[in-house]
């Protein structure tokens, strides 16, 4: 027996799986391998601008009309007075995505899921460990410390940041002026450079970087964000440098539909990465499951 | 709330009357059995014909679901419009306790499923009491009584050639209004049946127990010793009355398309697949585990309720005989005797 | 007599570690069904079961435990899906131990109320045709003259897709159904949406049917996981038909040759192909 029931019509406004529409204002290649950009969008309803207020570590779910969708964090800080996406290649949407250009539009619904824990981490020196992509997520935070008018609540900021080669380096010219400032200690590699290429900076794994610069723990908080196996690797590294799980901070993915808590998919244990997360201390990690 | 009375011959009658300003959900045959579904002009619904195959989660929430339309890469406006509401009728406790369960999920949190709720608003549910446990059955595991039924407005208890009406709420008194009151005859022969139903020796499960044994469990041995013939076909999952996972695609045709979502079931491997490749669970104990904590222990958690209502549907459909009881029996044991170790 | 003649030949080669499991049936938790069981040692021996009511396919399970010696109790139709399988190199026959059992049809239900289950009305092959023991006298039956496949199958195949809640259980009950990502799965992009519309499923049925066409063994393990009850081997059954009529052969019972998609020569007959 099928049951057809009647096409239900929800309001935009009360409907939670509604997109709000968005322009690309600005489109720029990220990584020499043209995998990975950048969107500057806008949004093309006042309202939906006005609605939209995000913090640092937070995502949205970014729609291609009859491609789907894919949880995407927010990369730009909220003292930015724009959002961006760094999006890289993966599967059917961000390939769509990737198809689109300037003055293009796409939906985005959000924003969504928990935010770095700011409260605790303010006057605290603060330790950024990023391996690739894995910076998009954290430079939001990194932006917002760096802002004016947060600047001063946070102590000394250290960035520790590797890709798998010069080209996969994201977001170079924020990077080069995070080198120059002087209240910053900017520190790079990459996994490998080819012999062609003009990089001059360090050679090796994300792990092996945060052994040498070997940041203080005391009164320090770190944030890391990367591939698994880096992750893998810098959590016994903080750990060795003392740092508590409390004071471990990171942002997880996952296979996720609804975004809003409802479709279950995205569950580590009872926790949902969508509304629990996606940042997590080490030590609330130690609480569940290790299945992710 | 005066109890009513509703003859069995004027059951198709009473259901009609009620239709132009409803759309009527009724248990319906359907090759041997019956299923839930829209009740046509003048059908008469299946009240004898036992457990529907599918559980009435489906009348509030389809296996699939437009949430917008859109064209040319443009979303469609929507507007609200109102539909008939809903009469969920003849629905049984265990699939009265199913809604209860996905109210808690789709109803509350931080954000509403705005589909859902317009639904579940507006409809009204006509409950039906059981006379007898089913083989696969063990409602009663859970403490539900189809004599006392959760999250209807009116419930029909059987009384011989016809069904006392019972409205448990405004909505259900108003519903069966036009009804004659109960007499004093049919008013006992509906208590000795529930009598009856309540004295009867029916088996059951330890679920207070399984859920105590597996509150805090995640990792253990245990999982893959139930594993046993599954083979991880999720028809189970589709025919629960609480299982509410869902899936949302894009469905189009040229430069026409909607929005839409559709159950999905935990059982599937892709239903974690990451686009990287990368998947956490790819056995099918793991995922038969997500299945079991899920009902047992994260439902319990997050939304103080089960994920199991004991309707035994999953028990009647799996094809290799995996039977939830026999799990929920030798999990505790182990699972306890571990903690104990 | 099947029962024990299976506990002793489990017994005697788990013991002389000739295998390292053995794939049989145990009593089931509901009147009139069994369930699939794995024994692992001698002393799980005395719990398999042989009756009238064992009817999932074995051949399904062998996927589970590669490398391993498997013994393994098989009816004649599911014998037929392991010589598909032997076919296309997804098991090896050293490492199976293979008791057929020749079968009247399997039913459901016990006493009075048991039912020979529809795939078993149509058989023809009554005796396994690979097996290292075969156990069990020769089987006459009638056989229920095959409901003729007209064209209103067509017809009544769509009805039946009105009914398709595409859990996919079909599927995963079938031993044949191995690829790593079935079609119905794949993503990027989505071939068949998610839900219950009866064209998507009607789509997924007759692309699965294509997959085992002159293959299939005809064990009705599909139609007896649907949930929905849908005589899904009645259009398999036709399927089947057709490539006999057209190869003059049924999958799987040749251990010799593979069946007629799984050859090629210029005699074949090319009506199929325009």
């Amino acid at each position: 027996m099928t049951m057809t029931m009647p096409v239900m019509k929800i309001a935009s406004d009360m409907n939670p799986y509604a997109p709000m529409p968005v322009r690309i204002a600005e489109l720029s290649v990220e990584s020499a391998a043209r995998d990975t950009r950048l969107f500057k969008v806008e949004f093309l309803k006042e309202e939906d601008r006005v609605r939209f207020r995000h913090e640092p570590g937070q995502f949205a779910q970014l729609s291609v009309l009859g491609y789907g969708e894919a949880p995407i964090s927010i990369t730009s800080s909220p003292t930015q007075p724009y959002i961006e996406f760094c999006i890289k290649r993966m599967g059917e949407v961000t390939q769509a995505l990737h198809n689109l250009g300037e003055g293009d539009a796409f939906g985005i619904r959000g924003p969504y899921g928990n935010t770095f824990p700011r409260a605790m981490m303010e006057g605290k020196n603060i330790v950024f460990v990023a391996g690739g992509i894995g910076l998009a997520p954290l430079r939001s935070l990194i932006n917002f410390m760096l802002h004016p008018t947060n600047r001063a609540s946070f102590a000394n900021i250290t960035i520790i940041y590797g890709a798998r080669s010069p080209g996969d380096l994201l977001f170079k010219s924020e990077l080069a002026e995070w080198a120059k400032r002087v209240d910053v200690r900017y520190h790079e590699t990459v996994d490998a450079a080819p012999p062609d290429s003009n990089y001059q900076g360090k050679i090796g794994f994300v792990p092996t970087l945060l052994d040498e610069v070997a940041p203080s723990s005391e009164n320090a908080v770190a944030i890391t964000c990367g591939p698994p196996i880096m992750i893998k690797y810098v959590l016994p590294g903080l750990d060795k440098l003392g740092f508590a799980p409390e004071n471990i901070v990171t942002t997880l993915e996952m296979r996720m539909k609804c975004g809003i808590g409802k479709c279950g998919r995205c569950n580590i244990g009872r926790h949902y990465v969508c509304i629990d997360g996606p940042v997590f201390t080490l030590a609330e990690l130690k609480n569940m499951p290790a299945e992710f | 709330m005066n109890p009513k009375l509703l003859r069995k011959t004027e059951i198709a009658a009473f259901v009609q009357s009620l239709a132009p300003s409803h759309t009527i959900v009724a248990p319906q045959p359907d090759e041997g059995q019956c299923s839930y579904g829209v009740l046509s002009n003048g059908a008469q619904p299946a009240l004898d014909g036992g457990r529907p195959r599918k559980s009435a989660k489906e009348a509030l929430y389809p296996q699939k679901e437009r949430m917008f339309a859109f064209e040319a890469g443009a979303v469609e406006p929507c507007s609200v419009e109102p539909e008939p509401p809903l009469i969920l009728f003849g629905v049984r406790a265990c699939d009265l306790k199913g809604i209860e369960a996905l109210d808690t999920v789709l109803l509350h949190g931080a954000f509403v499923d705005a589909f859902y709720k317009a639904r579940r608003e507006a409809a009204a549910i006509v409950g039906l009491a059981c006379e007898k446990m089913c083989p696969t059955c063990f409602c009663n595991s859970f403490g539900i009584d189809p004599y006392a039924p959760p999250a209807c407005d009116v419930n029909l208890v059987p009384a011989g050639d016809a069904f006392v009406a019972q409205p448990l709420t405004e909505k259900g008194e108003a519903l069966v209004a036009s009804l004659p009151d109960a007499d004093a005859a049919h008013l006992a022969t509906a208590r000795k049946a529930g009598e009856a139903f309540h004295a009867a020796e029916n088996p059951k499960v330890a679920v207070d127990a399984f859920v105590e044994a597996v509150a805090e469990v995640f990792e253990s041995p245990a999982w893959e010793g139930i594993v046993d013939g599954c083979i991880n076909c999720g028809g189970c999952t589709y025919v629960c009355p609480t299982c509410h996972c869902f899936d949302i695609v894009d469905e189009t045709i040229g430069h026409r398309g909607q929005r839409v979502r559709a159950w999905d079931t935990c059982m599937a491997a892709r239903f974690t697949l990451h686009t990287s490749g990368h998947n956490p669970r790819v056995t099918p104990a793991q995922r038969l585990r997500q299945r079991i904590l899920h009902k047992f222990q994260y439902m319990k958690k997050n939304q103080s309720i089960l994920g199991c209502t004991g309707c035994g549907r999953c028990v009647a459909v799996c094809p290799v005989n995996w039977d939830i009881r026999d799990a929920i029996g030798r999990l505790t044991e182990e699972l306890s005797t571990a903690s104990k170790a | 007599m099947i029962q024990r003649a299976i506990q002793k030949l489990a017994r005697e080669k788990l013991e002389a570690k000739a295998i390292d499991l053995f794939l049989g049936y145990a009593r089931g938790t509901l009147p009139g069904r069994v369930k699939p069981f794995a024994a692992a040692g001698a002393a799980d021996c005395d719990r398999l079961v042989w009756n009238e009511n064992c009817d999932t396919n074995l051949v399904n399970y062998l996927a589970r435990y590669p490398g391993k010696k498997i013994g393994i109790v098989v009816k004649p139709c599911d014998a037929r899906t392991l010589v598909t399988l032997l076919h296309e190199n997804q098991v090896k026959r050293e490492n199976l131990f293979i008791v057929g059992v020749n079968c009247p049809g399997v039913k459901t239900g016990v006493g009075a109320e048991a039912a020979m289950q529809p795939q078993c009305l149509a058989c023809e092959i009554r005796k396994p045709p690979i097996a290292d023991v075969t156990l069990g006298g020769p089987v006459e039956t009638a056989i229920a003259p095959q409901a003729k496949l007209a064209g209103e199958l067509w017809d009544e195949f769509k009805g039946e897709m009105q009914r398709c809640i595409r859990c996919f259980a079909c599927r995963n009950a079938c031993p044949l159904c191995y690829c790593t990502t079935c079609f119905a799965e794949q993503t990027m992009p989505e071939l068949v949406y998610p839900g219950n519309d009866a064209a998507e499923s009607a789509f997924f049925q007759l692309g699965r049917i294509m997959h085992i066409a002159g293959r299939c063994g005809e064990c009705g393990g599909c139609e007896r996981a649907c949930p929905m009850d849908i005589p899904l081997q009645k259009i398999i059954r036709k399927a089947a038909a057709f490539l006999e009529e057209t190869y003059g052969e049924k999958a799987g019972l040749s251990v010799e040759t593979p069946g007629a998609l799984g050859t090629f020569s210029p005699t074949d007959n090319n009506s199929i192909f325009l």
